[in-house]
């Protein structure tokens, strides 16, 4: 089976059609639509932290009664974030699948339980890997500095 | 009592004080000061502590005002008692916090528990530390007890060692500065209470959400009408108090939380063959640590 993704619909981060995404530091045991306006938008309050002159803005929310504390990550440039929805219920595991993006966002809130997010964090401690990869996968064009660097492993 | 400040925050996870003002008498002459709560037991709405202080010289004329227990008088005759208060200023000033459901929801459901008993001791510690701030000439502080009254009164004597504390049961029937502060306490959470404006969109058959205490039929059908799936309960409830969480376990999608394994884990202890047992792991198939490290996974499939 194959799957492809038709991000044809979505528009790109250069639209700055933004929708708010949050990524909450639990497993909800649910997919469809939630009011997430009524319930959760309207707990987040915002307040903003000078540590060592840096100016942060630290978000807090309230889900299921527990504190949640977040910050807004902004996706790394060159990079769309999308919601995708597979229209399809297939059968079996063999059927080719299409999925469809549906939004698009270029930013969303991360949340912690009851801990304010910091470099430390998993998921922003992932985002290294975006330069990491692209250093690792930039095609070589200086073709001088190669043969330098050849030269000097035979000991040129 | 203007709650404005507080109505703008209500459903938001924090504290509010409002207070009177404070006339040169209480500066001057020395001072008794009462603390009592209000709303400790409901299920729904804010907790309100109260703090009310007066001349030690003028304990008699505080005794014709008649106060007693909030609990054995009607919402009007609490009403009345605390427009007393607000016209005899010049020998009496209160101050009360509000926290909020939301704040005593996630105090008792962070990771680090913070129970009721903790956060109330430490409500009315804020309380009287801010009558001395207010320059209030305190000289004997008595507290409805919360808990254990002996630990209670020496946790409050060794921080403010030079006030003379009292912590009982019963303190607000036995000490009409207590009665005082349980009044102005109670007006607030009625106030608070019966403005209580819903953030979400729940639409309810009857507004009645009754006494707010977990037992009262009309607070079960409101917890029931209000509930979403999803994200629980309006901001008007306590999920700390069981009845709120029972109703989420019951009806509502399971929600896992990091936290949660703790509280899992040991459950039965390991055999000893297990130890010998060959691990089963393929070294080859190890990831470089940067990418455990960093819960980054490859996708192959969707």
């Amino acid at each position: 089976m194959s799957t492809t993704i038709d991000v044809s619909v979505v528009p790109t981060r250069q639209n700055s059609h933004s929708e708010k995404c949050h990524f909450i530091p639990c497993d909800i045991n649910f997919d469809g639509e939630a009011n997430v306006s009524d319930f959760f938008n309207t707990t987040i309050s915002r307040s903003t932290e000078a540590e060592q002159q840096i100016e942060t803005e630290t978000l807090t929310a309230v889900f299921r009664g527990r504190p949640l504390k977040g910050i807004e990550i902004s996706i790394p440039s060159g990079y769309t974030g999308i919601v995708v929805k597979d229209p399809v219920t297939r059968t079996t595991d063999d059927e080719d699948r299409c999925i469809i993006a549906t939004h698009s966002f270029d930013r969303f809130n991360f949340w912690n339980l009851d801990k304010v997010p910091t470099s430390d964090d998993s998921l922003q401690k992932g985002f290294q890997w975006v330069d990491i990869a692209s250093a690792l996968h930039r095609p070589i064009v200086d073709d001088t500095t190669e043969d330098l660097s050849q030269r000097s492993i035979k000991g040129q | 009592m203007d709650q404005l400040q507080y109505e703008a925050n209500r459903s938001k996870n924090c504290l509010n004080l409002i207070e009177s003002s404070v006339s040169e008498r209480l500066q001057s002459e020395p001072c008794w000061l009462g603390v009592d709560e209000a709303g400790r037991g409901p299920v729904l709405g804010p907790m309100v502590y109260g703090i009310c202080f007066s001349p030690i010289a003028d304990k008699e004329k505080l005794t014709e005002l008649k106060f007693a227990d909030s609990k054995t008088l009607s919402e009007e005759q609490r009403e009345s008692l605390f427009s007393q208060i607000n016209e005899s200023l010049h020998m009496l000033g209160w101050m009360v916090e509000i926290l909020s459901p939301t704040y005593i929801s996630t105090s008792m459901l962070s990771r680090e528990k913070y129970n009721l008993n903790a956060l109330s001791h430490d409500c009315a510690i804020r309380l009287i530390q801010q009558a001395l701030n207010r320059g209030v000439n305190v000289s004997e502080v008595y507290v409805d007890t919360v808990g254990d009254a002996t630990k209670y009164q020496a946790k409050l004597q060794d921080i403010f060692p030079n006030i003379s504390i009292t912590v009982s049961k019963k303190a607000d029937s036995l000490f009409p500065i207590v009665s005082a502060a349980s009044i102005c306490a109670k007006v607030a959470r009625d106030q608070a209470v019966k403005n209580w404006k819903f953030q979400e969109n729940i639409s309810l058959e009857e507004p009645d959400y009754g006494s707010g205490y977990p037992g009262d039929p009309k607070t079960k059908k409101f917890l029931e009408e209000s509930f979403d799936k999803v994200f629980g309960f309006p901001s008007f409830v306590r999920y700390s108090w069981s009845t709120a969480s029972q109703i989420i376990d019951k009806k509502g999608v399971s929600v896992l939380w990091e936290d949660d394994d703790d509280e899992n884990e040991n459950k039965g202890t390991p055999t000893l063959t297990q130890f010998f047992n060959k691990k089963d792991c393929k070294p080859e198939l190890v990831r470089n640590r940067f990418f455990t490290q960093r819960q980054l996974h490859h996708v192959t499939s969707l």
